[in-house]
């Protein structure tokens, strides 16, 4: 077994352990243990959220994509890795509370395809996205950088990647929803998704940190870099279509 | 250039064939009948994360009375179960280097203590000395759990059954 495989077992194994605990504290919360369990809940989901988004996900290859590839602030990741998370959980929330109280039955099933066409449509804009980057890093080589248009990019990076609802906070959501705890319910899946945000946004940094190492490799053709950058992320949504190719 | 190849190889770990990770967590339980050097019949029994069980027995308990009864039972074999079958059931059963085609017998849903429970057995004759079995969904959308205690062979004698798991399944 090699080193990666041994860290993607190591991953799940802390999820499962970090899935007993979360499950057992939520069902054996009462009212006199109402506080003190909740904020347990709270603090294992942000726990579950940051080694939950460790394992691969195409989030954190998009935006390690994105940074290694294009000059930019450290502060800029945590801003990209938090808008990932904060849309990846309003999704998540809003598609297990529209199918819980519209549709009802057939959670699962609704569950599984919705949640493989909103895969679908996060690849085609990753596409998009991979598109755009390439023909402005093109057009524009000749100019300085045009912080508009990086700017336009990030917020399509970050809906791209996160209109994909976590399955993750989807279960929690749907466990205390089942069991009554419906504001618990919410929080949990904000507490996820800051976990999942600062795990994204660390990929991030260190995406920075390698590219300002490897910069002046390119120093005066910065663009060839973003132009990189912009077929890697078109390749990644390529990838995630044939993945995700209804049966 | 030591930089240059140190971000490569971490854009090209990037690239996998899951981007996926665990959502739903089985333990498996395994029980292997041996006679002789064969292996005649594995039982495997799936139990269900608490969270995944509780979601599901309530959509396929339709008359809620906390078991299933023959149509349920069918019900999630044709619905859930059966499409498994292109994960190969999360079981990978190697036998002199090449894959064997699972079909499982005998399905049978049910629940214990709030956890949906899936039973079924694969009937093969397999040569132990050259099969390994291991559990795994590749998409890494479901983590198959399996520990050395939820391992049970029959069969055999008592000193060999270790040396057997970790032969086996590859536990130590």
């Amino acid at each position: 077994m090699d080193l990666y495989d041994q860290f993607l077992n190591q991953l799940i194994q802390y999820q499962f352990q970090i899935n007993k605990l979360i499950s057992s504290t939520i069902r054996g919360i009462n009212d006199e243990n109402m506080l003190s369990s909740s904020l347990l809940v709270l603090g294992i989901a942000f726990l579950y959220g940051l080694i939950h988004a460790a394992g691969p996900g195409h989030g954190k290859a998009l935006v390690a994509f994105y940074f290694s590839t294009s000059k930019n602030k450290y502060s800029q990741a945590f801003g990209l890795g938090y808008l990932i998370s904060v849309i990846h959980a309003i999704s998540a929330l809003a598609l297990t509370f529209g199918i819980f109280f519209i549709i009802q039955s057939m959670f699962r099933q609704n569950f599984n395809y919705l949640s493989k066409v909103s895969m679908q449509i996060s690849a085609g804009m990753i596409i998009l996205v991979g598109v755009y980057i390439i023909l402005s890093s093109y057009l524009s080589r000749q100019q300085k950088e045009n912080e508009i248009e990086k700017e336009k990019s990030k917020y399509a990076i970050a809906f791209s990647a996160g209109i994909v609802p976590c399955p993750g906070v989807m279960t929690i959501v749907l466990f205390c929803i089942m069991l009554k705890q419906y504001v618990l319910g919410v929080l949990a899946a904000i507490t996820m998704s800051i976990g999942m945000g600062l795990t994204i946004s660390l990929v991030g940094i260190l995406s920075i940190s390698l590219n300002k190492k490897t910069n002046s490799f390119f120093e005066s053709k910065g663009y060839i870099l973003e132009i990189i950058g912009g077929v890697l992320i078109l390749a990644l949504g390529l990838l995630l279509f044939s993945i995700n190719q209804m049966p | 250039m030591k930089h240059q190849i140190i971000k490569l190889i971490f854009l090209i770990t990037l690239f996998t064939n899951s981007y996926s990770h665990p959502h739903t967590f089985i333990e498996v339980e395994p029980t292997v009948e041996i006679n002789k050097n064969n292996i005649e019949k594995l039982h495997i029994k799936w139990t269900l994360d608490e969270m995944t069980s509780m979601m599901l027995i309530m959509e396929l308990d339709v008359n809620a009375d906390g078991k299933f009864d023959k149509n349920e039972n069918n019900f999630i074999f044709e619905n859930y179960f059966s499409s498994l079958q292109e994960q190969n059931f999360y079981t990978r059963i190697i036998i002199e280097n090449q894959e064997l085609y699972i079909k499982p017998f005998n399905f049978k849903a049910s629940i214990e203590d709030d956890r949906l429970i899936y039973a079924f057995e694969i009937i093969n004759i397999l040569d132990i000395r050259n099969t390994t079995i291991d559990f795994e969904d590749e998409d890494l959308f479901v983590g198959m759990m399996l520990e050395k205690e939820f391992i049970k062979i029959n069969g055999t004698q008592k000193e060999q059954i270790n040396q057997l798991k970790k032969q086996i399944f590859g536990v130590n």
